[in-house]
């Protein structure tokens, strides 16, 4: 089955404009999905000290954790959280909300002391995978999800009739126009069932704030009892504006534990915190399993309100649970991490040769201003996020460690040196060259990193003794080898080429056809 | 490109359409006999797939006044519905 030459020009301006339009954030939230899956691996990374084990018992982890919720009672914040040492985190870590916003302090478990601020590179860059630090950088990050859907379901109508010949059709020596073609097709035809899950998936974390709302009222009568039974996810119970303690902690989570034995907890989550109805909530992670989270409620006087095992009890809460594990990955071992970067990494050169292949074509038939910025755009947008992430981690590395709002330094530094990328397209005149040498500058920025932190830390690179360590010099390595790489792939891809026919690049189609 | 979009249908596409999809997708699932859980399941999950198939349908209709048209009555019927129920 083949569409017919109109419908297939009208689905291919759509595909084309639709791509164009959304590619930039598309690219950013690909490229930096890779590093959002690692949000947590990252922490003994950004924070040397955290490369220690864990130095406490648990009991005495939640005896301080106790003593903090106790005193954190009298100010009765409406929401609070403790997390328990782990292996990526050895200290407590507070978490309190102000200014509808959470901020997280640290407390070393041994001497229960407050810890200054620490790095957040891990959490930065999860958060600028939906452009969240940006104002307004989610809803463009979820308007581009839902474009990513019908980016999907174009690009494989376009491919009705066509796609097993142009799975296996790749050719690196043709023109330019014809290689970014093959190659947006192969990688967009692979990838599509990863793309559709994420835009489906990245789509209904948007809709949540807008769409979501509309469903309850016009579904559901508006009622939020009756969403909270669809998504077996009951409100806590309102505050009765009697002061009361803190709930036990210790016995809390002999609770969660006896309910899912097979769950590691190191939550504890608190709800009117200070008041007689005040209640703990503690999810629990269970590996696995697609469905990864189980959640007990406790009450301040320690009864069991309320459990949910992974998946919830309704059809929506077993059919989102999964989707959504499928979107963060939850499920996955460190290998089954390391394929979804892959994964993620491949996406966004996808999208990138589709904005190729578009200016390839508009250059056989002379650019436009459109078309110019756009080359600039594409090449200090796309190869300034690779040197922001570069310096991000440099950052990291070089900044001293008490320095006050460390945090806000590195975010600057990524912020910076992102837009000094996208100026500088701007200043010079040739964006392939440009962005060659913007991927080299990161390249070999990413391959001092490991090289700084050996030397901070007195000790041989890749030789810490921890796996979270060597993982992550391995995959700065990787990813600077990488990007040299597609540096020296574009030099080649810029030496002159045979100009292409219509017959060279699609040789059963008729003229008119785009490709 | 030799086909030619034209601003009416490209507007009916960009705009129109999806919202109409979007009414659509509120109103479905609100007359449906089924619980509550799965009327939010069906909703959340329809919406986008339902706006791109709009968007392309808009693109690929005959004229910008059928865009228009068909997405106009959907919306029409869409909200009648989400008023009745």
């Amino acid at each position: 089955m083949k569409l017919s030459a109109r419908a297939y020009e009208i689905l291919w301006d759509a595909h084309a404009w639709a791509g164009v339009l959304s590619s930039l954030v598309l690219f950013v939230t690909f490229f930096l999905g890779a590093f959002a899956l690692f949000a947590e691996e990252l922490s003994p990374w950004q924070e040397p000290t955290f490369r220690a084990p864990i130095a406490v018992p648990e009991a005495q982890a939640v005896a301080l954790a106790q003593r903090l919720a106790d005193s954190e009672a009298a100010s009765r914040p409406v929401w609070f959280g403790i997390s328990l040492p782990t292996a990526e985190e050895p200290w407590l870590r507070l978490w309190r909300m102000s200014d509808g916003a959470i901020h997280p302090l640290w407390w070393d478990p041994v001497t229960g002391r407050q810890l200054g601020e620490r790095s957040d590179l891990g959490e930065f860059l999860n958060a600028m995978h939906f452009l969240e630090p940006i104002p307004g950088g989610q809803h463009l990050t979820g308007l581009a999800s839902a474009v990513l859907v019908l980016l999907v379901g174009t690009g494989l109508l376009l491919q009705l009739g066509r796609m097993m010949r142009e799975l296996v059709q790749f050719r690196p020596g043709s023109a330019r126009r014809v290689f970014w073609s093959d190659t947006h097709k192969v990688i967009g035809v692979i990838s599509a069932p990863f793309l559709l899950v994420f835009g489906i998936t990245g789509g209904i974390l948007w809709l949540d704030d807008w769409f979501e709302p509309a469903v309850v009222k016009t579904s559901m009568k508006g009622d939020p009892q009756v969403k909270a039974l669809a998504v077996d996810w009951p409100a806590p119970p309102a505050a009765s504006g009697k002061p009361a303690g803190a709930p036990d902690l210790a016995q809390a989570l002999a609770l969660a534990k006896q309910r899912f034995p097979a769950s590691e907890h190191s939550w504890f989550f608190f709800d009117n915190l200070g008041d007689e109805r005040g209640i703990v909530h503690l999810p629990g992670e269970r590996a696995g399993t697609l469905h990864a989270f189980t959640h007990v409620r406790v009450s301040r006087t320690g009864a069991l309100l309320w459990s949910r095992d992974t998946g919830g009890g309704t059809l929506y809460s077993r059919v989102m649970d999964p989707l959504y594990g499928l979107h963060f990955a939850t499920w996955a071992s460190l290998p089954a991490k390391v394929l979804y970067a892959l994964l993620s990494f491949v996406s966004a050169f996808g999208i990138l040769a589709g904005n190729l292949l578009w200016l390839e074509r508009r250059r056989a038939k002379a650019s436009s201003r459109f078309d110019r910025v756009l080359a600039k755009l594409t090449s200090g947008f796309c190869a300034g996020l690779a040197l922001a992430v570069a310096s991000l981690f440099i950052a990291n590395q070089v900044l001293p460690a008490e320095l006050s709002a460390r945090p806000s330094w590195e975010h600057a530094v990524f912020l910076a040196a992102w837009g000094l990328g996208i100026a500088g397209a701007f200043v010079d005149g040739e964006p392939s060259r440009y962005a060659r040498r913007l991927l080299l500058g990161a390249s070999v920025l990413l391959v001092v990193v490991p090289l700084i932190d050996a030397a901070r830390t007195g000790r041989l690179p890749f030789a810490s003794g921890s796996s979270h360590v060597l993982a992550t010099e391995l995959g700065l390595v990787a990813l600077a080898f990488l990007l040299a790489g597609a540096a020296r792939a574009i030099r080649r891809l810029q030496r002159p080429t045979p100009v292409a026919s219509s017959s060279t690049v699609e040789p059963d189609a008729s003229a008119s056809v785009p490709t | 490109m030799a086909h030619q979009h034209g601003a009416g249908r490209i507007a009916a596409a960009v705009t129109g359409a999806p919202g109409a999809a979007v009414l659509a997708s509120l109103a479905v699932p609100a007359v449906l006999p089924v619980p509550a859980d799965v009327r939010l399941l069906i909703a959340v999950l329809a919406v986008l797939p339902a706006a791109a198939t709009a968007v392309c349908l808009a693109l690929l209709a005959r004229s910008a006044v059928r865009a228009w048209a068909v997405s106009a009555a959907v919306a029409a019927v869409a909200t009648v519905v989400l008023v009745l129920t």
